[in-house]
């Protein structure tokens, strides 16, 4: 993660003035903008695993900013989407919420609203980034198991004493010990409840 | 029954006394149009009096019977008494109960079996009546001979010349008389309807023409009656175009007696006297169907008219709701239109002197922004000029319009407004103004907009619910229009923006009406201002300049 990314910002803005200003506006405030002039021209450029944030206009020809963020959505982007409205009525602003919209500001736009804004969007970005990281991490930690391994995890984990486990596995007590040895090694895990609380978020 | 009711209801007569009175019409009439009869019998080609009977038992129900029989017995001692005969007692009461047996069927039969309108409104109803009429005097006829000659009076000789004088008697009475009894009869109807002075004239030349021609045809013995009886048709048919179905009866019955008092004069034979009749039933209903359809065409030309009026009306009420809905399309276009403009120059703006703020080095990219700004401004200001030429639309048509009229056609477009909101309006102003110069649909809309506005503050206030709007002339210069409200007033903050676009107290408003208002009367080197502003009322007055200032 490089700082640049994390202050990257995609506005999306029919109208050019509007585009050029928030856009010079935004490099005062030390974000990264990348700006697009339509929704469709903003989704063909949309790499897989882009970081950031969106601000869009709610009201552009073709592609709205409301149908952009369920788009978003449905491709399964974790961008949160910041709205930029001319018509800030209570059912827009519902309407965005609703679909998932991180916040919405009304227009003529109040720059130090929307700094704030860009800024909870990209720590909320940033936060759902990392945790997606570290659970990658964990995945491949469990992926060096063995089957063995694995399946004796399993078992610790759902509570069953060596004793136990030995005699569902047809095992000897002191082949069991070693296996969960080489669990916990493996998945880094200090306790029996770090481990449990490892299994937890793999489950999740 | 329900005619019959309300008829009672109009005339405050009893029953009996309707009896009495078609009891003796029917005598009356028989004994003045004794003509061409048998010695002693009401046998003769000219009976109005079944026709008249007939007319009531149609208009006033089945209950006058035995009146009807009353009276048509009494006619046939009537006629022996004046024949110095003794009065012969069984054939009064068997010519009466035949007739009145038969007049009784086929009035039950119209009135129950065929949807007849008794104004004979429309063509078919009197081609129903016209068929009964047919049918029912040969009926009626042949039961009176029978009766006649089973008493006695009458010979079998003379059965058939009886039956014939009497069938056209009959038939004649029913197709003139019994026409005139139930238009005299029908509700809401104008008879011969409005005469004016010309129309007056116009009768009295055409009753004149009838007059002379029927003395010309009937009164001299040197001319032939039968050659000449189709000159009747010239002013009969004048008659029935000119003044429908109500004039063509009118002219029938006159022409009827004018004939009958010459041919009487003339002793004319009673053979004769009978195929005139026949020729005069061809008259009669040749100019009642000429005239039914006159009157139809007139009914339906009127509908026609009307509905005409309505759809223009409709039509101009569209076009002004159109034109109110342009201007709410516009203001809605006009502030995203706006809003772009301005939140780039905010955006430039803040940029720029953050730039600044941050030090030198930030004064080429502050530049940029200050400029690109600029821009943005220009653009805004062409938005508004597109804006105030869409308003403008070049040069209002102005013309010297009565203001009273002005103001009226707007109390009328505002009136469904004000009745849902149980708000009255009431306006004040000098019988006589002078004209002003003005654009009439530029100052419909600011007039509607002050009354709308008006209207609903009435609405919302707890006053009595009243809009006066007042009309005086201002310094001979100017006509001064004020709107007042006993709303709750304006408040405070909001007057001093009250004429700026987009300041709205009401939740749906654009805020542009007064707006719009301010600069149709400006442009029209008028002046617009709040008068009063609460809590007694709101009242919004503007001058308009007279057409030939004083």
């Amino acid at each position: 993660m490089t700082r640049m990314a994390r202050r990257l910002v995609h506005l999306v803005d029919d109208d050019p003035g509007v585009r050029t200003a928030l856009a010079s506006m935004l490099a005062t405030w030390d974000f990264d903008v990348a700006a697009h002039e339509s929704a469709e021209a903003f989704l063909d450029a949309l790499a897989a695993g882009a970081s950031g944030c969106v601000v869009a206009d709610v009201r552009m020809p073709g592609m709205g900013g409301l149908e952009l963020q369920r788009e978003l959505a449905r491709r399964g982007a974790t961008l949160p989407v910041i709205l930029i409205t001319g018509h800030g009525d209570v059912p827009m602003a519902v309407a965005a919420i609703k679909a998932g919209a991180q916040d919405f500001i009304e227009k003529p736009v109040d720059d130090d609203a929307l700094a704030a804004a860009i800024r909870r969007a990209l720590a909320i970005a940033e936060e759902a980034e990392g945790a997606k990281a570290a659970r990658e991490a964990l995945r491949q930690r469990h992926a060096r198991l063995t089957a063995r391994e694995a399946q004796v995890m399993g078992l610790v984990v759902a509570g069953h004493s060596n004793a136990s486990i030995a005699a569902q596995l047809g095992l000897s007590q002191r082949t069991v010990e070693h296996y969960r040895a080489q669990v916990m090694m493996k998945m880094e895990a200090p306790s029996l409840a770090a481990l449990v609380k490892l299994a937890a978020a793999l489950g999740e | 029954m329900a005619v019959a009711t309300s008829r009672d209801a109009r005339t405050g007569l009893p029953d009996w006394a309707w009896g009495i009175l078609v009891m003796v019409g029917i005598v009356l009439l028989s004994r003045l149009s004794d003509i061409a009869s048998f010695t002693g019998l009401p046998i003769k080609p000219w009976k109005p009096g079944a026709g008249f009977a007939f007319g009531m038992l149609l208009v006033r129900g089945l209950h006058l019977l035995p009146w009807v029989l009353l009276g048509q017995a009494s006619a046939v001692l009537a006629a022996s008494l004046a024949a110095d005969l003794p009065p012969d007692w069984g054939a009064s009461i068997a010519a009466g109960f035949s007739a009145s047996l038969g007049l009784g069927i086929a009035a039950d039969y119209l009135r129950r079996r065929t949807r007849v309108d008794l104004a004979l409104s429309r063509l078919g109803d009197v081609l129903r009546l016209l068929v009964v009429a047919i049918a029912l005097a040969p009926a009626i006829s042949a039961l009176e001979v029978l009766a006649f000659v089973s008493i006695g009076p009458l010979r079998e000789a003379e059965a058939q010349v009886g039956f014939l004088r009497l069938c056209i008697g009959n038939l004649i009475g029913m197709a003139v008389v019994t026409p005139i009894v139930l238009r005299l009869h029908a509700p809401g109807l104008s008879r011969l309807r409005a005469v004016g002075g010309v129309a007056v004239l116009e009768i009295a030349a055409l009753c004149g023409a009838l007059l002379v021609l029927a003395w010309y045809i009937f009164g001299i013995k040197e001319t032939d009656e039968f050659k000449l009886f189709d000159l009747l048709f010239l002013p009969m048919v004048a008659f029935a175009v000119r003044y429908g179905l109500d004039g063509a009866l009118a002219g029938l019955a006159l022409t009827q007696v004018a004939m009958m008092g010459w041919l009487r004069w003339q002793d004319f034979p009673a053979a004769g006297v009978v195929e005139l009749q026949t020729l005069f039933f061809i008259l009669s209903a040749t100019c009642i169907f000429v005239g039914i359809v006159v009157d139809e065409r007139e009914r339906a030309g009127a509908a026609l008219r009307a509905n005409e009026k309505l759809l223009r009306e409709q039509d101009a009420q569209l076009a002004r709701v159109m034109r109110l809905d342009a201007i709410g399309e516009m203001a809605s276009t006009l502030s995203h239109e706006i809003t772009q403009p301005l939140t780039a120059v905010r955006a430039h703006l803040r940029a720029a002197l953050r730039r600044l703020e941050a030090g030198a080095t930030g004064i080429d990219a502050a530049t940029t922004d200050l400029r690109h700004g600029v821009t943005q401004v220009d653009l805004a200001a062409g938005i508004i000029r597109r804006l105030r030429e869409f308003l403008g639309r070049g040069e209002p048509h102005r013309e010297a319009i009565d203001p009273l009229a002005l103001v009226r056609d707007a109390l009328a477009l505002a009136a469904p407004d004000a009745e849902r909101g149980g708000v009255r309006v009431v306006l004040h102003a000098p019988a006589l103004l002078p004209a002003v110069l003005a654009d009439r649909i530029q100052m419909q809309q600011v007039l509607l907009n002050l009354l709308r506005n008006a209207v609903e503050a009435s609405r919302a206030g707890d006053g009595a619910r009243l809009v006066s709007v007042g009309l005086r002339a201002s310094d001979g210069e100017a006509i001064e229009v004020s709107v007042h409200d006993d709303g709750p007033g304006i408040a405070e903050e909001i007057r001093p923006r009250l004429f700026a676009a987009f300041a709205t107290t009401r939740p749906h408003g654009l805020g542009l009406g007064l707006a719009i208002s301010r600069t149709i009367v400006e442009a029209h080197g008028g002046r617009i201002w709040l008068e009063r502003p609460g809590p007694d009322g709101t009242e919004f007055r503007f001058t308009l300049p007279l057409a030939r200032p004083a």
